[in-house]
Parts: C-alpha cells; sequence; structure tokens
C-alpha cells in the first residue's frame, strides 16, 4: 500500500475520532493531517456513517410523560405571547429547506436536481391543515432558475431560493392570488444570479396562485402552486 | 394523506411553530430518549441528555445537511455525543457489551415500523450480527459507551494495538457489508 507513515497514524485514530472519543495531542495531529488528506478525510466519513448506522439500532423507550412539555418549555424560553420572527430563524429554514428539498443539489441545477425537486412536490405532505408545497421557479424561456417553498401553519410562510437567474438585482416578490389580486411581501436581492429570502404571510398558501419575482428590464420569474 | 417529513418539521420548529416542534419532539422522543438511556443507564439523566439533545438539533437546524444523511441520523448523533458527554468519566458500563450487543441485533417485529425503516434497520442488524464477538465488543464500547482503545485494552486485558486493528476490522466488515446495498 502506499500509505506515507501520517496517513497510518491517521487511519489508526479514525474509529476514535469518528466516535468522538480520541484525545490529546494524537487528535489534534490527526486532525491536522485530515484537513490535507481527502483519502483519510474519505475513509473518516465512511467510518462516521458505519458508527451512525448502529445508533440508530438502540432500542427505543418512551420517557416519562411530562417529557414532551419540558422541552417544549426549553425550546421556547420566555414567549410572551406571539414572538416576532427572526431573521436567524429563517436562515435556518432556508438551510434546512433547500438542502432538504433539493438533496443539496441546488447551485448546480442537473436534470437530477429537478427531478429530485419534483418528488418532493408530489410527496410533500398534508397533516391537520398544515402543510409544505415546493414549486420551480421559471421565466418564459428557463424550466427552472430556483425554487418557492410554502408552508402553511402559524405562522404561514414563503421562502424563495434563487439559483440561476439571467439578471442580477433587486426583485418586487408578488403573491398572486387565485382571485387574481396582487399583493407584494417584500424585496429579494439577487447577486451573481443567485438569491434567497422568505417572510411571513397572511394568505392561506391555497390562495396563492403564484409567486413572481418581477424586475424592470428583466425577465419575471414566477413559481406557479395554483 | 401522509404524514408531515422530517425535515418540514425541522423547518417548522426552525421558525417557532409550536405545534411543529411538538409534532417533531412526538415523533422523536421515544428514539432520542432509548438511545440516551442505553448509554447513560439512569432515567433521569437520560432525560436531560434528551432534552438537551432536542434543543441542540434546533439551535442547529441550520447546520442540517440533507446530503448526509436524514433527519433521524442526525438527530440520534446529537443524542449519543450528548450522552457520552454526559459519562465521560464513568468508571463502569452498564451493561456487558455483549449483552448489548444481543439487544442491538435482536429481532424486532416488523409491523412495529415502517416497512422502508424496518428494511434499512433489518440490514443493519445482520451486518452487526456477523461480526465475530472480538470485533463487536470493541465496536459497541466505543459506539455506545464512548470509551477510547485504551480504556478497552485496560478494560479487556487486552495490548492497545491489538484493540485498534479489532474495531478497524471490525468497522472495515460493518462498511463493506453495510455498503452493498446502499450503493
Ligand atoms: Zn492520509
Amino acid at each position: 500500500m502506499a500509505e506515507s507513515q501520517a496517513c497510518q497514524e491517521t487511519r489508526e485514530l479514525l474509529p476514535e475520532l469518528a466516535a468522538g472519543v480520541a484525545e490529546g495531542g494524537a487528535r489534534a495531529v490527526a486532525l491536522a493531517h485530515l484537513g490535507r488528506c481527502l483519502d483519510c478525510r474519505r475513509e473518516l466519513s465512511e467510518i462516521t456513517a458505519v458508527l451512525d448506522d448502529l445508533v440508530l439500532l438502540a432500542p427505543e423507550h418512551e420517557p416519562s410523560p411530562g417529557f414532551e412539555t419540558s422541552v417544549l418549555n426549553a425550546l421556547a424560553p420566555a414567549r410572551p405571547g406571539r414572538r416576532p420572527l427572526r431573521a436567524t430563524a429563517f436562515a435556518a429554514a432556508a438551510a434546512v429547506l433547500v438542502a432538504a428539498l433539493t438533496g443539496g443539489l441546488v447551485g448546480r441545477q442537473t436534470s437530477d436536481d429537478r427531478q429530485l425537486a419534483r418528488q418532493y412536490r408530489d410527496t410533500l405532505a398534508v397533516a391537520d391543515g398544515r402543510y409544505f408545497v415546493a414549486a420551480d421557479i421559471s421565466t418564459a424561456v428557463e424550466p427552472s432558475t430556483g425554487h418557492a417553498f410554502a408552508y402553511q401553519g402559524s405562522p404561514s410562510w414563503v421562502f424563495i431560493s434563487v439559483e440561476s437567474a439571467s439578471s442580477s438585482g433587486t426583485y418586487q416578490v408578488q403573491l398572486i392570488t387565485t382571485d387574481h389580486r396582487a399583493i407584494d411581501i417584500g424585496l429579494c436581492g439577487v447577486t451573481d444570479g443567485k438569491g434567497s429570502w422568505g417572510t411571513t404571510i397572511q394568505v392561506p398558501i391555497r390562495d396563492i396562485s403564484r409567486i413572481q419575482l418581477v424586475r424592470a428590464g428583466a425577465p419575471t420569474m414566477s413559481a406557479r402552486f395554483g | 394523506m401522509t404524514p408531515l417529513t422530517d425535515e418540514s418539521l425541522l423547518v417548522g420548529m426552525a421558525v417557532g411553530d409550536q405545534d411543529a416542534a411538538a409534532a417533531f419532539v412526538r415523533r422523536y422522543q421515544a428514539r432520542v430518549y432509548g438511545l440516551a438511556l442505553t448509554v447513560v443507564a439512569i432515567p433521569a439523566l437520560a432525560e436531560e441528555v434528551a432534552q438537551e439533545s432536542f434543543v441542540k438539533a434546533w439551535q442547529h437546524a441550520a447546520a442540517y445537511d440533507a446530503r448526509r444523511g436524514r433527519v433521524a441520523t442526525w438527530l440520534l448523533t446529537i443524542t449519543r455525543n450528548a450522552a457520552i458527554d454526559a459519562v465521560r468519566y464513568r468508571r463502569e458500563v452498564p451493561l456487558d457489551p455483549d449483552v448489548l450487543t444481543a439487544k442491538l441485533v435482536a429481532d424486532q417485529d416488523p409491523s412495529a415500523e415502517p416497512a422502508d425503516r424496518f428494511a434499512t434497520m433489518d440490514h443493519i442488524r445482520g451486518a452487526l450480527r456477523q461480526l465475530p464477538l472480538e470485533q463487536s465488543r470493541p465496536v459497541v464500547l466505543m459506539t455506545f459507551y464512548g470509551l477510547t482503545a485504551k480504556d478497552i485494552a485496560e478494560r479487556d486485558g487486552l495490548p492497545v494495538g491489538t484493540v485498534k486493528s479489532r474495531v478497524r476490522r471490525g468497522l472495515g466488515a460493518l462498511r463493506d457489508r453495510l455498503g452493498a446495498s446502499d450503493g
């Protein structure tokens, strides 16, 4: 094997690194090597995946009856009435959404990507009057320049991810309702063809016909929900 | 009607939707608490660990990366790490590793979980079942109880090098068997 000495020493420690139990100087040396060595990083991620699988086997066990309430209290400390939605919450939502709905392929715009988005749209779910819908954003000439997501809940919200706009700048985001009203809901900045933006909305998701992004001199981008 | 996806519950949770958060907690509490209890073996401590894990999941929702696996894997990894941190200085493991392994690989009732999940779990159980005990023992001690190779060597009266090579061989065999049908 053409492994260097440094690779060999790192490989020795990979299981403990993956398990998060490696200690001391050896750990630091191994991490430094991992920073430089793609092969060892690949090996580490494979071992990590095995450990992740094993952990799934832990037997299930119901916690005591008060558990759910106490977790929810811990999740929402000091909530006097309705908490306004913070920008950071949207940043979090954005990352989760885009990763979840496009398998992390956003920006590569392959046909797989679009197919995946379509599958998600088909399987995205309905329960208790809450649901989640996704649609491709397109222009008259481009089939997919991004994705739009809408969540019916409390609050309801929409989120837009533009991945390959032909024209950059600030776009006005509009909701077009099923009864043909146009409602301005905010501005989405697009830089180098990319941008993302979201907001809570008052309109029920089922009343949205489409969401469009409009900018003078640029082709209108539109996501059709209705 | 299909239930909401894990991802959408996570998003709901991230934007402060209490009902989404409640649904997420309800969906996962038995698995999160079950894993915490397996590692720490003390119910009150396991509940603390489980609660901390949900809070961390909520705080780090933005770091969730769908390319790296499902929400369940991500959440249980957070739980495992929190649980091992909670018992870092423990001297004894709560359960003999061979007994724990037997519990992990025990046949489950296929009707108790969704078919696709059962298939995945059964595949992992099958792979672990095939490992010789001398390999599964250190793998389980490291994975579930957070022991280092040195800890295991001292515990089992073996040279550290022997433990390390058994762990590597065990994980290598698991990787080959688990990888075989994933790809
Ligand atoms: Zn290397």
